[in-house]
């Protein structure tokens, strides 16, 4: 796999064509799950998705570790969608709930679903549901990319559990 | 998470959408390159240009240009022959300031009464260095060169004619005229096949109407006309088939901002043959 990771960055660099439809090829469906994730319909998803693969093919040659292209991938993908988010008007959340105080099992519910409901939420806090709950950023962490007050970000997130939820079992 | 497992398949041709973005942007990057170095040229060529007024002014460009003069003329023997020919009456009474002018220069200085002599009986074949050497200095007009305050002046003029040499010889290839002398500059014409014309610019809300929307003119008839308009992301905003289009700088409906757009016109010259321009245009709001 890692083998075959070299192999397609150095024919990328090498601007072979076949090299750079295998990379898209190979990456495009785990970038689409995390554009889908981020967006707020499919096509907004693929206009995202344009932009990162944008990202990817001109900024190759600055990636150190090919065998990690999934990884590097993964998170071009993450930075354009927190800069989408961060283009749109930097909000402020009243605490009003406490984060831990709602639980959402997801388990139960196949992917699209949750994707579906995810696509309901307003830009932000489905961002700061994705980042924490998905990619696994600390509350702190996500103030920071997305300019907040951690408390905001608390807040926000409490709130689309609480949207989800309805979402989901509706 | 089950969601970071989540792959969703993109719809057919974003793949292609992706690469037709970034050749676009390639464009734009090379567009940038060729505006700058044409920047460059152009600040150079300024530069240089007023440098030589410059210079003009200073009494030392006489000098200078003497020095430059044998190097320009030494190249062929024929523009030395043809030399010959208008400064031959002259030399009697160049041959009077040429001491001169030789004076400031003690590397020609031994040469130079030996060159006034030479044109006189017009020894054609023993053509020489020596002889080729002085001959811009007698090059300019007897009657301006008498006077020794007009020195400066002098060698401008011989500087005109050998600009007009140039001119001349460049412009016949391309230009069809009947005679290259005695032609008002501003009236040649100039025929290049199938050109397109677009302006660098355009203003929608301007005040001129003519600059208000973008359009191009041909020197000759297009078929198959495509045009394409992109703008800095390559995102294509403008399309149309028709040759005669004008466009008002709106995408859908909505008024596109200020900024650089490509544009890529493919079409058949009256050939037949495919062709392909590009260029960029301005938007001003």
């Amino acid at each position: 796999m890692s083998n075959e990771y070299t192999r397609m960055v150095e024919g990328c660099r090498r601007r072979d064509a076949k090299a750079q439809r295998a990379l898209y090829d190979a990456m495009a469906p785990m970038a689409m799950g995390v554009c889908m994730r981020y967006a707020r319909d499919r096509e907004q998803a693929q206009d995202l998705l344009q932009d990162g693969f944008i990202k990817v093919y001109e900024n190759l040659s600055k990636l150190r570790e090919p065998e990690k292209l999934g990884a590097w991938v993964y998170h071009i993908m993450i930075n354009v969608c927190i800069n989408h988010c961060r283009a749109a008007k930097p909000q402020t959340y009243i605490e009003d709930c406490a984060a831990d105080a709602v639980t959402l099992p997801l388990d139960p519910f196949a992917a699209e679903e949750i994707v579906k409901a995810l696509q309901q939420l307003s830009a932000p806090l489905r961002t700061v549901f994705n980042l924490i709950e998905v990619e696994g950023y600390s509350i702190e962490e996500v103030a920071q990319e997305l300019k907040m007050q951690p408390s905001s970000v608390r807040s926000a997130l409490c709130r689309a559990k609480a949207q989800l939820r309805t979402y989901l079992t509706r | 998470m089950n969601l970071q497992d989540y792959r969703p398949q993109p719809d057919e041709g974003l793949y292609e959408k992706i690469q037709h973005r970034l050749r676009v942007r390639r464009l734009w990057r090379m567009g940038g390159i060729a505006a700058g170095v044409a920047l460059v040229a152009a600040v150079t060529l300024l530069l240089t240009l007023s440098g030589k007024n410059s210079e003009a002014a200073g009494e030392d460009l006489a000098l200078a240009k003497t020095e430059k003069a044998p190097a320009a003329v030494l190249q062929p023997q024929q523009p030395a022959v043809q030399a010959d020919e208008p400064v031959a009456p002259a030399a009697t009474p160049a041959a009077t300031p040429q001491p001169q002018k030789a004076e400031p220069q003690p590397a020609i200085e031994p040469q130079a009464p030996a060159v006034a002599a030479l044109p006189l009986p017009q020894v054609a074949a023993p053509v020489t260095e020596a002889k080729e050497q002085p001959l811009p200095q007698a090059k300019p007009e007897p009657a301006k060169a008498v006077t020794p305050t007009k020195v400066p002046e002098k060698s401008e003029y011989s500087e005109h004619s050998e600009y007009s040499d140039y001119s001349e010889k460049s412009e016949s290839p391309s230009a069809t005229t009947e005679s290259a002398k005695g032609v008002d500059p501003s009236n040649i014409p100039v025929h290049i096949d199938n050109l397109i014309w677009a302006p660098n610019v355009f203003a929608p809300d301007g005040d001129i109407d003519d600059n208000r929307r973008f359009q191009m003119r041909y020197s000759s008839s297009v078929t198959e006309f495509h045009l394409y308009i992109y703008n800095r992301g390559g995102r294509q905003v403008y399309t149309s088939n028709d040759p005669s289009f004008s466009w008002d700088g709106t995408h859908n409906g909505s008024r596109l901002p200020q900024g650089g757009y490509v544009w890529i016109a493919k079409f058949r010259d009256t050939s037949g043959r495919p062709r392909q321009e590009q260029g960029t245009v301005t938007l001003i709001r």
